[in-house]
């Protein structure tokens, strides 16, 4: 299988800070892969220099054999790479069909847009679960719901990678479940590769086929779920967090 | 040579004024974020005022400048009470924007209440103190004296007084400011205050000078925004540091390039640093 | 568009029409006036409404179309059907210019840029005597040259002619937010960072935005320029941006037709509070500060509120 993603000794300095060092992660197509560490331990800045939010002090990023590193967020998710962020982003004041139909015409522009592209976008809504705010505007819906529509448009743009900043946060367990079960469905149906970075241990643990620690910026370990449960150095980080 | 420097010494003095203004804003703009237009009229009305007190109570200077800083300082408190304070917890997408609009609007408004009420034609300011030195007068001089003596005492109140300390917290992180009990009406009432203040200040010992009129806060206005973002809303010293080069750059520029577009330079000055240092030249933002 | 749009703007339009007709020769002018400010406002809205930033320099803009078009004719004796077109691409590259380096900024950092940036050109305009006579004026501009046999040199025809660019201009920003393209820019305006993520090139977005609504002033500017065959600097000054800025608001950005309606409404006060000129700006800044108090979404947010609660 192919390298999807591919980064070396990715670094990041903000001023004296170490938010990233030497990062090293090799992600083969239509994998699942996690990210855990305590908090600030500096994930999403990792996330962020993948998508181009941010530029790495050092290091590369390839992505299916091409460096993307440096480049614009616009760029990046031409090449095929989506997001959802942390704090949950929507485009407020349009109804949820507009706003995934955006991700569609961003991809492929059009005058109008087309029949095709009307499809795609009531079958991912429908797909996400959001048949029924089809025409509700983004800013009045939950903050379980506004994730889907993040989901939604990122996915409208036929990313092969999905890069999942803390999606289960504040969702309760049900709405847990029926997340993973979508993302399993992204997964396995649309060959999409996901790295998910979390803090919910259940959600990781049963998604996710193989995990990384970061901590303070470095990684610390890599295994399967069962590895890093096993793993003593993990448990020390964790010491005081939730861990299972 | 001795044209340059006497252009440096005027440079310096109006540089004083719109130091001065943009003090005030820097202030204001930094805590609340808010590039509050209407200083422009505050400086006005003051300028107003003060002319009438001294023309027709007889008031000596010293107490007309006093009153124009008053007047200054009572007109922003109460359009920040009784109108930005309505935006302040920004609720909604467009709010950020209302204020400056809100802002503008204020300065075209009391600028066109000037006019109305005491019509376009410039009033003199009588002359306060005679005499000069090395060919300026002892009352241009008294511009940049003044200047250097609020700025003293507006860095030693935000650096060495406790309130000091809780505006510069709230500038930091208005959460946190809150969550220690910073109480945020007060800090922003005294903030607007201490603009309008300076801006009252400004506008009567520049009176004297150039006389009072209706638009003479147009220009002011412009320059202190410029300095204002020159400074990268840094420190006070800053300011003071960028107001006083803009006046010497633009009183060189008006001798030595053209004085038809004097007023113009402070806009490229802004364009150059902006392309070179978008944080300004004292970032802090 | 919502149906009572559409009905209002019938109404208007059929006003319009018959206004040459009905009405001395001082209130075509005015009218006039009220399209071109339509224009203005509703090329204003397309950056301000749908991509965004607020700009207070759109009547920069409108200058310089203005003095491009009545320079090309005075000076080298082109027809105005070719210095109309011309005047906007020209003020559409300037625009590009401009707007690039600018659009970096962001929020108030633009905004007051933009302020000085309308200062600084009224005193290219008020100092290039070479050029535009700065303020002494320039005059003695042609009237539009005739074709299919129609004479503009008169009031009435010329009127008209400014009435059918005013429907193409709001028939061609229509078409333009509602397309793919206007969606992306609208995306733009509701979340800039979530559209940059899923592939929008907002910066691109942001500076097209910005041109073509300077491009259209531009345009406005010409047809200004060979109506009122003269010009001077302080039309394009600060207060006009302001007084765009103003009627855009009242009316309601982000809709087209508000800003229209906003021009009209503020163009028709001011013109009726001729007789008292230091009145006119102090009514006009309390309205404006009353609109943003009441409802900041302008006469266009103040109906929705009353039909339905928003």
């Amino acid at each position: 299988m192919q390298d999807l993603l591919v980064l070396k000794k990715l670094t990041k300095y903000f001023g004296g800070v170490v938010a990233a060092k030497d990062v090293d992660l090799n992600l083969k197509g239509g994998m699942r892969l996690g990210i855990i560490g305590p908090n600030g331990a500096g994930k999403t800045t990792i996330f962020n220099m993948i998508t181009g939010e941010i530029k790495p002090t050092a290091g590369t990023i390839e992505f299916e054999g091409e460096p993307i590193h440096g480049l614009k967020p616009h760029h990046i998710s031409k090449k095929g790479i989506g997001r959802t962020f942390q704090i949950v982003r929507v485009f407020d004041e349009i109804p949820i069909y507009d706003n995934v139909l955006i991700g569609a015409l961003a991809r492929e522009l059009h005058f109008k847009p087309t029949q095709e592209q009307h499809r795609e976008v009531g079958e991912i809504i429908e797909m996400t679960g959001l048949k029924k705010f089809r025409d509700v505007n983004a800013e009045n819906l939950t903050v379980s719901a506004k994730k889907r529509v993040g989901l939604a448009t990122a996915l409208v743009t036929k990313p092969r990678l999905l890069l999942l900043d803390e999606l289960m946060a504040g969702l309760t367990f049900v709405e847990i479940d029926e997340m993973l079960e979508l993302l399993r469905k992204i997964n396995e149906e649309m060959g999409i590769a996901l790295v998910v970075v979390e803090h919910v241990m259940k959600a990781v643990m049963e998604l996710c086929e193989r995990i990384v620690v970061i901590s303070s910026g470095e990684k610390i370990a890599e295994g399967t779920p069962q590895e890093i449960a096993d793993n003593r150095k993990v448990v020390d980080v964790y010491l005081g967090e939730e861990t299972k | 040579m001795e044209i340059f420097l006497l252009q440096v010494g005027n440079g310096i003095i109006i540089g004083s004024v719109y130091a001065l203004v943009a003090l005030g804003l820097n202030i204001i703009w930094s805590i609340t974020d808010i590039p509050d237009f209407a200083q422009g009229s505050f400086y006005v009305i003051a300028a107003y005022v003060a002319y009438f007190a001294v023309t027709l109570a007889g008031v000596p200077f010293l107490a007309a400048l006093l009153v124009g800083m008053g007047v200054g300082a009572i007109m922003s408190f109460m359009c920040e009470k009784f109108l930005y304070r309505r935006w302040r917890e920004r609720t909604f997408r467009l709010a950020a924007r209302t204020q400056l609009l809100c802002a503008i609007a204020l300065f075209f408004l009391f600028a066109n209440v000037a006019n109305a009420l005491w019509t376009s034609k410039a009033k003199m300011f009588p002359a306060y103190l005679k005499g000069s030195l090395l060919g300026f007068s002892y009352m241009r001089i008294n511009v940049f004296l003044a200047a250097i003596i609020l700025f003293v005492l507006v860095y030693l109140f935000i650096n060495k007084t406790k309130t000091g300390k809780a505006i510069r917290a709230t500038s930091m992180d208005l959460g946190m400011a809150q969550v220690l009990g910073i109480n945020i009406d007060t800090v922003n009432s005294i903030v607007f205050a201490m603009g309008g203040a300076l801006s009252g200040a400004a506008a009567v010992l520049v009176s004297p000078l150039y006389s009072v009129f209706p638009t003479m806060g147009d220009l002011p206005l412009l320059k202190a925004l410029v300095v204002v973002i020159l400074g990268g809303f840094g420190s006070v010293a800053g300011i003071l540091i960028c107001g006083l080069g803009l006046g010497v750059l633009e009183a060189l520029g008006a001798i030595y390039i053209s004085s038809a577009y004097q007023h113009g330079y402070s806009f490229i000055i802004l364009l150059l640093t902006l392309l070179l240092r978008p944080k300004g030249l004292f970032g802090r933002v | 568009m919502l149906s009572v749009n559409r009905i209002a703007l019938a109404i208007i339009l059929i006003f319009l029409l018959l206004v040459p007709h009905i009405a001395s020769s001082y209130i075509v002018y005015v009218a006039v006036l009220a399209i071109l400010f339509s224009m203005l406002t509703a090329s204003y809205d397309l950056l301000t409404g749908y991509a965004g930033p607020l700009s207070f320099c759109h009547a920069a803009f409108y200058g310089f179309g203005a003095y491009t078009s009545a320079l090309l004719a005075l000076k080298t004796g082109m027809s105005f059907w070719l210095a109309l077109p011309i005047s906007g691409i020209t003020v559409f590259l300037f625009g590009v210019m401009v707007g690039y380096p600018a659009l970096r900024l962001r929020g108030h950092y633009f905004a007051v840029t933009t302020f000085f940036f309308g200062h600084f050109m009224y005193l290219v305009f008020l100092n290039m005597r070479a050029l535009t006579r700065g303020p002494l004026g320039l005059g003695g501009i042609p009237p539009p040259d005739s074709i299919f046999g129609i004479d503009f040199s008169g009031m009435t025809a010329n009127y008209y002619l400014i009435l059918v660019f005013g429907i193409l201009m709001v028939g061609f920003l229509y078409a333009l937010v509602n397309s793919g393209f206007g969606r992306l820019i609208i995306s733009v305006r509701e979340n800039e960072d979530l559209a940059e993520a899923v592939g929008v090139n907002t910066a691109f977005v942001k500076v097209m935005a910005f041109s073509i609504s300077a491009g259209l002033a531009g345009i406005t500017g010409s047809l200004f320029a060979h109506f009122f065959r003269l010009l001077h600097p302080t039309t394009f000054s600060w207060m006009t941006s302001e007084m765009i800025v103003v009627m855009a608001l009242v009316g309601g950005i982000g809709t087209l037709v508000g800003p229209i309606i906003g021009a009209g409404v503020v163009t028709f006060m001011l013109e009726v509070m001729r007789f008292a000129p230091e009145l006119r700006f102090i009514i006009w800044a309390i309205m404006l500060i009353a609109i943003l108090v009441i409802e900041p979404r302008g006469l266009v947010g103040i109906y929705a509120r009353i039909r339905g609660g928003r």
